[in-house]
């Protein structure tokens, strides 16, 4: 048992002794105030959605070529799909990393993640909800008890990570010629060949929210998994997590599609398909091995990708710099601040 | 199914506004060969004003297109390039009825000694012209394929350029007035302008193809 702060036990006395306990049994459930925890993955969820929602349909969307309506319907609907369908795996394996399960340590984790993901992105720096999570719930569980981290876990969750970039501009370099010569050999006319492009657009787009909601739903409810109110219905917990992303993307996505999408409107119709379809792969066969990844590492892959194939003087070297070092500290920071949220309150 | 019906109906009013150009690139042909035969007279002004009417004509089928193309039919890039490329098909009936109101206006007097190599210069602009209108349906049907119809298009200016060239130097080598030499010299230089038109519209449809490959 950890210990509870003083100043929450008139919190803890009035909705019962077992709300700040952090083991997996469901606690509170039934109680309002009981499921107040749950906002932090409301909230990681939230900012999950609204930042991730642009690599996938970003440059569509901000190029003009899908309307953001279309994109957001589209959207909501795969990411519902694939959280319901294929976002099990992911959760099972966040709980594995380390025995903080309980709703009080999982908002600890959700909050501290979702701070540093929303300050990382005021800071303009690439974002990886995965990795805050998974630095948060590190740091959370070195705080609580060191013995319960399961480092074996981590070296499966950092192999992914180095995986997603990878995987995503090994899919795109194979993609980028095939898919141009295949296009070139159909001999399309410029009318239908545009229409083409864009209904793959709209194809791609879907299959990268439904790559969205298998993997990433896992970051959002992941650390709830076992706690109240749902206990290990995991279906259950995908689809509050699929809701929370939902609400990320009708409420916030257009601005950060626009402001994302800009940053990769030198791609043309083609070479954006090419990265969505790279991207929502790779993250669906990690979300199969069952390890969150984040879309936003898998299409800079992707993009890298199609600019070794275009010749490596395309690539922005300090760009990519800049892009790595938000990958690293990304889970660094998350962890810090979830240590200290743990060691302070749980 | 509405939108693909949407993306040939735009293909189709394309195709209509170059027989529209063709039309009045022609027109002004005939109405050039009638100045030549018959001075400013009667049926020179009813062929002059056909060009008008031809050009009015493909006008209109260029605003319908572009008004078809504020429906998002297309994706934003290409309509961008689309309509581009209209406003440079256009400019060549545009110079057309340009050339004939000018000589229709001022009355301009043009030498027998220069009628052949001015109608000669008029059918290479009216070829220029159609292949022109055959590289802009080769880039709606397959944009890979345009190269061989686009040099077409510049074998015709150069053509065209050819015989400009020996028309000014023939005026200002004859002892006329120094302002009926420039008088037409500028005639000239309309008349081959039509054809450095296509050429331009020709090198903005290659760039359209080449932007169109993966």
């Amino acid at each position: 048992m950890v210990r509870c702060p003083s100043f929450l036990s008139p919190v803890r006395a009035a909705v019962g002794p077992n709300l700040l306990a952090t083991t997996s049994a469901p606690a509170g459930a039934g109680s309002v105030l009981g499921m107040a925890p749950l906002l932090g993955g409301v909230y990681l969820g939230w900012a999950l959605g609204a930042n991730d929602a642009a690599n996938v349909f970003g440059t569509a969307v901000s190029s003009r070529m899908i309307r953001f309506r279309t994109a957001v319907i589209l959207g909501s609907v795969f990411v519902m799909l694939g959280a319901f369908f294929g976002g099990a795996g992911g959760m099972k394996t966040l709980q594995g990393l380390s025995a903080t399960s309980g709703l009080w340590p999982a908002f600890v984790v959700t909050v501290a993640a979702a701070a540093i993901v929303t300050v990382m992105t005021t800071l303009k720096l690439p974002v990886s909800t995965s990795q805050g999570v998974v630095g948060a719930i590190l740091g959370a569980g070195l705080a609580m008890n060191p013995d319960n981290v399961h480092w074996s876990v981590l070296g499966k969750v950092v192999t992914a990570w180095v995986s997603a970039p990878i995987g995503g501009a090994i899919i795109a370099m194979v993609l980028y010629p095939l898919g141009g010569r295949l296009l070139d050999a159909l001999k399309l006319g410029l009318v239908r060949r545009s229409q083409v492009l864009k209904a793959a657009l709209i194809v791609s787009g879907s299959y990268g929210a439904y790559a969205l909601g298998a993997n990433n739903v896992a970051n959002v409810v992941g650390v709830f998994y076992g706690s109240a109110p749902f206990g290990t219905n995991a279906h259950a917990w995908a689809l509050l997590g699929g809701a929370t992303i939902t609400l990320g993307i009708i409420t916030y996505s257009k601005r950060v599609m626009f402001t994302v999408g800009k940053s990769l409107v030198q791609l043309d119709a083609f070479s954006a398909l090419v990265a969505v379809l790279s991207q929502g792969t790779t993250v669906l066969i990690l979300a199969f091995v069952g390890v969150p990844v984040s879309t936003s590492t898998a299409i800079v892959g992707a993009v890298l990708g199609i600019g070794i194939v275009n010749g490596v003087k395309t690539i922005n070297l300090r760009t990519l710099g800049r892009i790595v070092s938000g990958w690293v500290s990304t889970p660094l920071l998350a962890g810090a601040l979830s240590y200290a949220l743990a060691w302070a309150f749980l | 199914m509405a939108l693909w019906k949407k993306q040939s109906q735009i293909e189709e009013m394309v195709v209509e506004y170059l027989t529209e150009s063709d039309q009045c690139v022609r027109a002004s042909g005939e109405a050039f060969d009638e100045f030549l035969e018959s001075g400013p007279s009667e049926a020179f002004r009813d062929k002059a004003q056909a060009v008008q009417q031809a050009e009015w004509a493909a006008d209109q089928k260029r605003r319908q297109v572009e008004r078809e193309m504020f429906d998002k039919a297309l994706m934003p890039a290409l309509r961008g390039d689309v309509l581009s490329l209209l406003e440079a098909l256009d400019a060549v009936p545009n110079e057309c009825e340009e050339v004939i109101r000018e000589i229709w206006l001022r009355g301009i007097r043009l030498p027998e000694e220069y009628h052949d190599r001015l109608q000669d210069l008029v059918r290479v602009n009216i070829e220029a012209n159609e292949r022109l209108g055959e590289l802009v349906r080769q880039l709606f049907k397959a944009p890979g394929d345009v190269v061989p119809a686009a040099d077409k298009v510049v074998e015709a200016e150069k053509a065209a350029d050819v015989i400009e060239q020996e028309l000014v130097k023939a005026i200002f080598d004859s002892s006329r007035e120094l302002a009926e030499k420039m008088l037409l010299a500028h005639v000239v230089d309309g008349i081959a302008k039509i054809s450095d038109l296509a050429e331009d519209a020709s090198d903005l449809v290659r760039i359209i193809a080449v932007k169109q490959q993966a």
